[in-house]
């Protein structure tokens, strides 16, 4: 059952844009040139619906249990060397690892050369949910929903319907961080 | 303190006779040298880096000794001296060198460039849109936090131009103070507990947003330092939750604090996040929602 279905839908509506329904935050305040666009991007997503690992994944960006802990990554912390971006389209689950080089967002949002959320979906791109996962070496994939743009407003039904629906694209032991708290 | 390094590569500085005869270009260009032509000659489209070469070299920092900037032609010219244990501390890199059209070369110095200092590149051209798809490679992704894509007389509009942003950066790690310019605005920088370079004014951007922070700096006399940092802080009413028990920080309108019903949580200002973390801090926290310490 890799793409979504009436049942994923239903729980995961609606699809929003970048920063929809932040407290604080807006797409014409806080999206910056180098965050908007996708096409350069595309062909480093995966389409995660074949459950697989990421296009550039490779054995050195399992996160080993010192790292877990020293990070805090079970608790929804970040490791950025080893965090992968995720959101759930219209369609499926895309994922791209997030040190991907985004130089021009480098020039404009200094000191974060690399891809953020909107780097998959494109400025004008809708999702329903967003976060980062880890594959760690134990086996495990933990996942969050940190991120500003897709996973911040999300509620708890559409939280758990997330991690179904990656379970349902066959990702086994899925950690969802916020059980930690 | 000690002395900052600067490397500055281009092919394009003005090439008179009397340095062509001297054999000038053929080695690490000095300081002086580069300031008679910038002094002297028509830089033509690089009058911005004529510019940023006769503000380096007039700056305070440079005349008590703390800055040493030199010149080179052609990248592997400043790979010989790096090779030699000449090191910079900050490189300015200029992209494109003669009439190379794969760009491969420029890639190959720079990756170079990368692997042999612990340098910070400013990759400078005047091509900036076309470089992304050069960069964007893994090759690269490990040294994503030592370099700087730039535009040639670009300008950020809700920030520094690109030769402001360059010369701040130099000053400001080379002394602990310095003028900045904020779109068009000058802002005098004082190292301070929060902030350690003018480019970290930047944090307080993302955290505050852009106009309110222009408008925070005019009360504050547009001068930055311990003092008006906490100011501008404590005015902006800001605050978060922290769970000391669980050992967070989580944003107060955090929809976690509802469906999870938290409880234990005690309100901390923006300043105090500052003052007991870091401005970082604040920025991830905002970012994220909820960040572990």
């Amino acid at each position: 059952m890799p793409v979504l279905q009436q049942e994923h839908i239903n729980s995961l509506s609606p699809l929003i844009y970048p920063f929809e329904g932040h407290p604080s935050k807006t797409k014409e305040a806080h999206l910056f040139d180098g965050e908007k666009e996708n096409d350069i991007f595309l062909s480093l997503v995966y389409d995660g619906k074949d459950n697989k690992y990421p296009k550039q994944f490779h054995n050195g960006l399992f996160v080993t249990d010192a790292e877990l802990n020293g990070h805090n990554i079970d608790k929804g912390n970040s490791f950025r060397l080893k965090c992968f971006l995720w959101v759930i389209d219209k369609d499926s689950i895309k994922i791209i690892w997030e040190m991907t080089s985004n130089v021009k967002r480098g020039e404009y949002v200094f000191g974060k050369p690399f891809v953020c959320h909107t780097n998959i979906t494109g400025e004008n791109g809708q999702a329903y949910i967003g976060g980062e996962m880890y594959f760690c070496v134990n086996g495990n994939i933990y996942v969050n929903f940190r991120s500003d743009r897709f996973g911040v407003v999300a509620s708890q039904e559409k939280k758990l319907m997330a991690i179904k629906y990656m379970e349902d694209c066959d990702y086994k032991n899925i950690i969802n961080t916020e059980n930690n708290l | 303190m000690q002395t900052k390094n600067i490397f500055l590569l281009d092919d394009e500085f003005p090439k008179i006779k009397e340095f062509i005869d001297g054999n000038i270009y053929e080695k690490a260009i000095n300081a002086e040298n580069l300031y008679h032509l910038a002094l002297n000659e028509n830089w033509k489209s690089l009058n911005h880096l004529q510019q940023l070469i006769k503000d380096i070299i007039t700056s305070e920092a440079f005349k008590i000794g703390l800055i040493s900037l030199s010149g080179y032609a052609e990248p592997e010219l400043a790979l010989q001296d790096i090779e030699s244990g000449i090191k910079p501390d900050i490189l300015i890199y200029d992209w494109q060198y003669g009439a190379e059209i794969n760009h491969s070369n420029s890639q190959k110095w720079l990756l170079e460039i990368l692997e042999k200092t612990n340098s910070f590149v400013f990759v400078y051209s005047a091509i900036e849109p076309t470089i992304p798809q050069f960069l964007n490679k893994p090759a690269y992704s490990q040294y994503l936090d030592r370099f700087q894509l730039f535009f040639k007389g670009g300008k950020n509009p809700q920030s520094f131009s690109s030769e402001e942003f360059i010369y701040q950066y130099i000053i400001s790690s080379a002394i602990k103070k310095g003028r900045i310019q904020i779109d068009g605005i000058n802002i005098e920088f004082t190292t301070n507990d929060y902030l350690s370079k003018a480019s970290d004014i930047l944090y307080l951007q993302r955290i505050l947003g852009y106009q309110y922070l222009l408008d925070q700096l005019k009360k504050v006399d547009f001068s930055i330092d311990t003092a008006s940092v906490e100011k501008i802080l404590n005015d902006s009413n800001g605050f978060l939750f922290i769970n000391k028990a669980k050992g967070y920080l989580i944003t107060s309108e955090n929809r976690l604090i509802q469906d999870k019903n938290i409880n234990g949580l005690e309100k901390i200002s923006y300043l105090d996040v500052v003052k007991q973390y870091t401005l970082s801090t604040l920025e991830s926290v905002l970012e994220r929602g909820i960040l572990h310490l």
